[in-house]
């Protein structure tokens, strides 16, 4: 009796000794298992994400109020001189407007000669950033809206200056934005007047760069980026940003949107989202 | 009410896990660069030393599953730092528990140096990719200047719990 007490005792001994080892090693399993990344793991994961935003939507209230209070006071001290620099920009838009006006009834007339197809119509959404998933490491975000309200992963993001990612993963009620600059991001575009087509890839940088790029190109500072519309995740001629610094061939790009404080981003279903159906989707439709 | 005693003494020694959990979703509210400071690596240092009957191996292990799975960080990295560095404090309890308040404030820093360097080999190894080391840096001096913070609401946390059990 004794020496099986004594046996369990030295059994729990050893246990404890090996438990922080253990553990460890489990860690350790977890990180390749993630590596692997099974769909389980991926299902767990977005449901613990959409778990996670509502109280996230809850915590981050107080915050959101500061910063509209914020925002309001900076308003209301700016309202003399924006005034004044809108009057400046409207008069100079008026100008702009008569140019468009008359390119627009000429780009009508030209159509009808040409009997062009237009693309299919898009429908967009509006939606409130929820929360900031990435942290430290990634650069994805939680916005409010799911399936119920007809956001599927594919639908394009967008702000009033320019493109911000793309909806990845939808829940019932919440989605998971990656933005241009997570390190998983890539998007082909072309550069300048040329066009010439690259990889526009993240690397959860503010300024993501440019890869795949042709051996001879002519891409300088300040050229124009858009979206190519290859692969089919995004249409073609989507204002991506413009070409910021380029050392040793490594080229930079400021994104037009590019705001850490982004509230609302502005969802546009493109009808591409069939691009992102697996092969079983397919054989189902 | 013999029962409710024990029950109530639970969700009090439970405080801590959900102290470390309320900060791991506050990480996530959008806008907020200092709230994503893992400060919750204080509160594991802190219990690891003091009182891990509050915060043990099991409950760094689970925080951290909780984190990745949150935050969208590879699997399994911060479930490994976290017990790391429970593990890590935990076993050298005695020599650290002696130590005075600055002394242990050094001993975090240089502590956290390492983890903070395995964290950011393993998201490269795991993501491929390289994050800036400005942003981890900005953590790392934010952390180490919050320690003192951090640590008092600790020690009165463990107090008040001491205290109504």
């Amino acid at each position: 009796m004794e020496s099986r007490q004594f046996r369990l005792k030295r059994l729990k001994t050893q246990i404890k000794l090996f438990f922080p080892l253990v553990l460890l090693l489990i860690a350790v399993f977890l990180i390749v298992l993630g590596q692997v990344n099974p769909p389980l793991l991926q299902k767990i994961r977005g449901t613990a994400a959409r778990t996670a935003a509502p109280v996230v939507s809850v915590l981050s209230a107080p915050v959101r109020w500061l910063e509209e209070a914020v925002a309001g006071g900076r308003f209301f001290l700016m309202t003399y001189t924006e005034n004044k620099r809108l009057r400046a920009e409207n008069e100079s838009l008026q100008n702009w407007r008569n140019i468009a006006l008359h390119m627009g009834t000429e780009y009508r007339e030209l159509k009808s000669l040409l009997n062009y197809i237009p693309p299919k119509k898009s429908v967009a959404y509006t939606a409130r950033i929820l929360a900031d998933n990435g942290g430290r490491f990634n650069r994805s975000v939680m916005i409010q809206g799911g399936l119920s309200a007809g956001i599927r992963p594919g639908f394009v993001a967008m702000s009033s200056r320019g493109l911000v990612g793309r909806v990845v993963e939808s829940g019932q009620y919440y989605s998971r934005l990656m933005l241009l600059t997570d390190y998983l991001s890539r998007l082909p575009v072309t550069v300048g007047e040329d066009r010439t087509l690259c990889m526009l890839t993240g690397d959860n940088s503010d300024e993501p760069q440019l890869t795949s790029l042709p051996e001879e190109h002519h891409i300088a500072v300040g050229d124009v980026v858009m979206t190519s519309g290859h692969v089919g995740l995004y249409p073609a001629g989507l204002g991506v940003g413009v070409v910021s610094r380029i050392d040793n061939g490594e080229i930079r790009i400021a994104l037009f949107e590019n705001n850490p404080n982004l509230t609302f981003v502005r969802l546009v279903d493109f009808g591409l989202s069939d691009v992102l159906l697996s092969d079983s989707d397919w054989a189902e439709k | 009410m013999p029962t409710s005693v024990p029950f109530f003494d639970r969700v009090k020694q439970s405080i801590p896990f959900l102290l470390c959990l309320l900060l791991i979703l506050l990480g996530q509210t959008p806008h907020t660069f200092l709230l994503s400071v893992p400060f919750i690596f204080v509160f594991i240092f802190y219990f690891a030393i003091f009182n891990a009957a509050l915060l043990n191996g099991f409950a760094c292990f689970a925080l951290g599953i909780l984190t990745d799975l949150i935050m969208q960080t590879p699997f399994g990295l911060n479930t490994f730092l976290f017990v790391l560095l429970f593990f890590t404090a935990n076993l050298n309890r005695l020599f650290l528990s002696a130590l005075s308040f600055d002394k242990l404030w050094q001993v975090f820093a240089l502590m956290m140096l390492p983890l903070f360097l395995v964290h950011f080999f393993l998201f490269t190894l795991c993501a491929a990719t390289v994050i800036s080391p400005a942003f981890l840096i900005g953590h790392y001096l934010i952390l180490i200047l919050a320690y003192p913070l951090v640590i008092q609401l600790c020690g009165r946390l463990d107090n008040w719990i001491g205290d109504q059990s």
